[in-house]
This record gives C-alpha cells, sequence and structure tokens, in this order.
C-alpha cells in the first residue's frame, strides 16, 4: 500500500523563482490495485513518482510504502521502476543489462537466466538480446527498460508513461503485459496520456494538475469517456498553459 | 549487488573508445622513448625512466579525466543511476561501489601501462648497457603504485566535485586544477620558504601556505628522481604516502557521501 500524505514539492529555478511541482497531494493506493496518474504536461506526475522513489525528497508531508517510509532503503525492495524516456547503459547487451538489474536485486544466476529469456521472449527482443543496447531503436529500448524493471518480479510496479515511444504492437505487448501484473495481484502505479489504455487497465484513476489532485475516482464508476472528464476537470481549474 | 556495480563500472571504461585512445598514445610515447634514448648519449636511464614515467602518470591522468568524470557525469545526466536507487541500494553503497569500480579500471590500465614501462626500459638498457646507469626497476615498479594511489586520490576528488558541480566540464575543469596545484605546491613552498624572506610578499607566503595545507600534496607520490637515481625509497616516506593517499581518499569519499545521501536526483 503506497500512502502520500500532505506531500508538497517545489523545485527552485533560475534566479530565485519556483514552480510548485507538487501541492499537498495525499492519495492511498492499495496494494493489488492498479491506480492511472494522468495529466497535463508538467502536472507533476513524474515529480511524484521521482518522490515515491526517494530519488527527490519532498520539502513537507510523508510517503510510505507498505508503512516503511520512503527514505528507507528497504521499502524499494520489491519495486519496479520504469522512468520517463529511459536511458540504459548503452554499451551493455539486453542480456547483460538484464543480469545487471536482477543482480542488484540480489537475485542469483539461474533466476535471472530464466526470468530474462522469459522477459525478453515477451517483449519480442530474443532476437536483439546479444546486441549493444546502443543499437537499439527507441521502441526497443523502452521494452529493455520495461524487461528491466520487471526482472525481480516486483510487487509494486511503477511504470511513467510506459507506451511511449512504441509501434501498436509494442503497446499491445505493454497492455496485455499489464494485464497480467494486474491477474497476478501486484500493485501498478501508471502514469500515462493514453486515456483509453488507462480506462481499460486501471481500477482507480487521480487527475493531477498544476501539482494538486484534482479528481480521485473508481474507474467503474465513471459516468462519462475519461477523456471527456479529464477535460472538463483541466478546464475547471483554468489552466490554458503549461507553466 | 556491490559486485555488480563494479563490474559495470569497469566494463563502461573498457569499453570506452577513450581507453583505447589513451592506452595507443601511451604505447606510441614508449617507442619514441626508446628511439629517442638512442640519439642521447649520457644518462640514457634516467631519461628514459623520466620520460617513461611521466608517459604512465599522463596516461593515468588522462584516464581520471576522459573515463572517470564521464562515467559519473553520464550516469546522473541520463538517469541511468535510477535502475539501481530504485530499489533497496543504500546510495552510500552505490558510490563506494562506483568508486571500486573506477580504482579496478585504474589499476588495470595501470598494470598495462607499467609492463609497457618495463619493456621499454629493459630494451633501452640492452640496446645502451654502457649508458645505461643506476635505474632500479623495482623502483619503477613501486613508482607505479604510487601513480596509481594517487589517482585513486584524484578520482575521489573528482566524485566530491560531480556531487557539486553544475555541470561535467565544470568538474573536469575543478579536478584539473587542484591537480595542477596539488603537484606544484610543495615546489612553490621549498622554493619561497629558501628564497629569503624579504623576496616575496608575506601575502603571497600565506597563500602558499595556505594552498599547501588546503591542497592534496601530490608531489609526495611523485618517485621519478627517485627511481631513474636509483636513490634509495625510505619506507618510512613511502608507507607515509601511501597511508595518506589512502586516507585523504577515504575523508574526500566519505564527504562525497554526505553530499550525496542529500542529492536531488531530478
Ligand atoms: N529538475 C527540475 N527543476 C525545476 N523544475 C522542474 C524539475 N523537474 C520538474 N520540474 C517542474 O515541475 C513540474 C512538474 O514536472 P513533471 O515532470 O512532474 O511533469 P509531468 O506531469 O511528468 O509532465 P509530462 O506529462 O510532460 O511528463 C513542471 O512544471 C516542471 O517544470
Ligand atoms: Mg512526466
Amino acid at each position: 500500500m503506497i500512502i502520500f500524505e500532505d506531500v508538497c514539492k517545489t523545485f527552485q529555478l533560475e534566479r530565485g523563482k519556483k514552480v510548485s511541482a507538487v501541492q499537498c497531494l495525499s492519495l492511498v493506493v492499495a496494494s493489488g490495485e492498479v491506480f492511472g496518474c494522468i495529466g497535463p504536461n508538467g502536472a507533476g506526475k513524474s515529480t511524484t513518482i521521482k518522490l515515491l522513489l526517494d530519488l527527490i525528497r519532498p520539502d513537507s508531508g510523508t510517503i510510505t510504502i507498505n508503512s516503511l517510509p520512503s527514505r528507507d532503503n528497504a521499502s524499494r525492495a520489491r519495486v519496479g521502476y520504469l522512468p520517463e524516456n529511459p536511458c540504459q547503459y548503452d554499451f551493455l547487451t539486453a542480456h547483460e543489462y538484464l543480469a545487471y538489474s536482477g543482480n542488484l536485486s540480489g537475485l542469483s544466476s539461474s533466476i535471472i537466466a530464466e526470468r530474462s529469456s522469459l522477459l525478453l521472449e515477451k517483449l519480442k527482443l530474443s532476437q536483439a538480446a546479444n546486441r549493444r543496447i546502443s543499437g537499439y531503436s527507441k521502441g526497443m529500448q523502452q521494452r529493455t527498460a520495461i524487461a528491466a524493471a520487471l526482472i525481480h518480479n516486483p510487487d509494486l510496479v511503477v511504470l511513467d508513461e510506459p507506451m511511449s515511444g512504441l509501434d501498436p504492437l509494442g503497446r499491445k505487448l505493454i497492455f496485455d503485459l499489464i494485464a497480467e501484473l494486474k491477474e497476478q495481484g501486484k500493485t501498478v502505479f501508471i502514469s500515462s496520456h493514453v486515456l483509453t489504455d488507462i480506462e481499460r487497465l486501471c481500477d482507480r484513476v487521480g487527475i493531477i494538475v498544476q501539482g494538486r489532485l484534482c479528481h480521485e475516482g473508481q474507474v467503474s464508476d465513471l459516468t462519462m469517456p475519461l477523456e471527456e472528464l479529464f477535460l472538463q476537470v483541466v478546464a475547471d481549474t483554468g489552466l490554458d498553459e503549461v507553466k | 549487488m556491490l559486485q555488480a556495480i563494479i563490474k559495470v563500472t569497469f566494463l563502461e571504461g573498457l569499453r570506452n573508445k577513450a581507453v583505447y585512445g589513451i592506452s595507443l598514445m601511451a604505447g606510441l610515447m614508449m617507442i619514441f622513448t626508446v628511439v629517442l634514448s638512442g640519439m642521447i648519449m649520457r644518462d640514457v636511464g634516467k631519461v628514459a625512466t623520466d620520460f617513461a614515467l611521466s608517459t604512465a602518470t599522463f596516461a593515468a591522468l588522462l584516464v581520471v579525466l576522459f573515463v572517470g568524470i564521464i562515467i559519473l557525469a553520464r550516469d546522473l545526466e541520463r538517469k541511468t543511476i535510477y535502475l539501481a536507487l530504485s530499489r533497496s541500494v543504500p546510495r552510500s553503497n552505490y558510490l563506494v561501489a562506483r568508486f571500486l569500480g573506477l580504482g579496478l579500471l585504474q589499476g588495470f590500465v595501470m598494470l598495462l601501462l607499467l609492463v609497457a614501462s618495463l619493456i621499454t626500459l629493459v630494451l633501452v638498457k640492452n640496446m645502451y648497457a654502457r649508458y645505461f646507469g643506476a635505474v632500479s626497476l623495482g623502483l619503477v615498479a613501486v613508482a607505479h603504485l604510487f601513480v596509481f594511489v594517487q589517482m585513486l586520490l584524484l578520482t575521489a576528488l573528482s566524485i566530491l566535485f560531480s556531487m557539486v558541480a553544475s555541470s561535467p566540464f565544470v568538474t573536469f575543469i575543478l579536478t584539473i586544477l587542484t591537480w595542477l596545484i596539488g603537484s606544484s605546491t610543495q615546489e612553490v613552498k621549498l622554493l619561497i620558504e629558501s628564497a629569503g624572506s624579504d623576496k616575496f610578499f608575506p601575502v603571497v607566503k600565506i597563500l602558499v601556505t595556505l594552498a599547501y595545507y588546503l591542497f592534496p600534496n601530490f608531489a609526495l607520490f611523485d618517485l621519478k628522481a627517485t627511481a631513474a637515481h636509483g636513490l634509495t625509497l625510505h619506507a618510512g616516506k613511502a608507507g607515509f604516502a601511501l597511508l595518506y593517499g589512502l586516507g585523504y581518499s577515504v575523508a574526500v569519499l566519505s564527504l562525497a557521501l554526505v553530499l550525496f545521501k542529500r542529492k536531488e536526483l531530478t
């Protein structure tokens, strides 16, 4: 279970300017739930995720993962993270990269071999697995990053724009993969701009605009298409340009 | 987990084209040393030793500047660091493993340089045995070890700088400056002290003394003259230099750790 409690984050810009990227965010994501985090560009989705993973620290408020504070390294023992615009060590092959990823979570080499061939197979990367990542296309790199995030079979999967850079086939693959995670009872936190996917995959959605959680609710309770709701919520905040 | 990070760091260094360029340059310099030795008649051994050790030091310095700094900077800039830190890998372990990986790379390069230096000197010795002089090959090997320790210290310093600098370029400049100042303060201090008190303004004296104590003293690790002249290396002095280098590295790395733990990885 993830709990955000009154989390605020302000970035200092040049010449004393400030941006409040996340404002008083309170949010609970239950175990086994697939939560969709949507919002316009610059709304604070990626910032929220980085706060959760202790890559950046909140100015105030607390975040816990399974009742461990996010500042505790142990809270991330069973977490898989796909960053937005992921970049890998491109001097490695996909095989080597997945082995590195598995080693970071202390997997044995036999489990790494088993899991990585399974994931490479699923993500249609087996053919390229022994080539260096530097020669991969954008979509192949995205797939590799997803495989690396899942190698240790994490209980909490945090995906920041998992569909970016993927072709329709790739999107279908990832869609099925997330659906499979859901079936396995994993907790999934997705940020995405592909609202149709969010609508079909998620149990609950939160709409963040200008750092504030403006709407939160079960997908099954939606009375209109998510896109319409999204546009309405954004219009209500009076936002007409990204900050 | 530590091992995995060390291994990846080492591999990144090895698969980096800069390492090949630097090795090639060092190899050419060593060949040049052999050729040059044929053109001089006196103190061939001294000149060759000085050349070989200078080449090794320079090549090792380039590895710190163009491989070590780049590896760390790229990791932060391209966010590849997220993979490890989004797991339960403590930041302290990550940084220490990175340092050890770079140390391993440096050690590997140093070993290659040592082999190249020894081959060069043995060649020169066999070709010009009568003019070779009292060069000690054992000391040449020890001199390489000292260069290695010195580069570990410089690597630790570059890690510290990369925690505060706004860009890799700034880290690069700070590291070079530290190297230049740290290699010369001892000499400048001796010069000023021996010149008599009326030659320099007191301010200069104070500044030089300050720099001497503030910056690491890299001159401690320079065994070029000792090896070239076949002088005795006092165990006490050598031990002090090694302890100084390692102790200083640990201190600098600890400070870098404190900063890294607080760093925002946006
Ligand atoms: N390192 C940073 N320094 C300064 N401001 C930042 C930094 N990172 C993010 N911001 C600001 O914080 C706000 C939120 O950014 P964030 O990346 O979280 O948006 P997002 O919702 O992920 O947008 P997108 O859909 O475009 O990915 C933006 O206004 C952005 O300008
Ligand atoms: Mg984003």
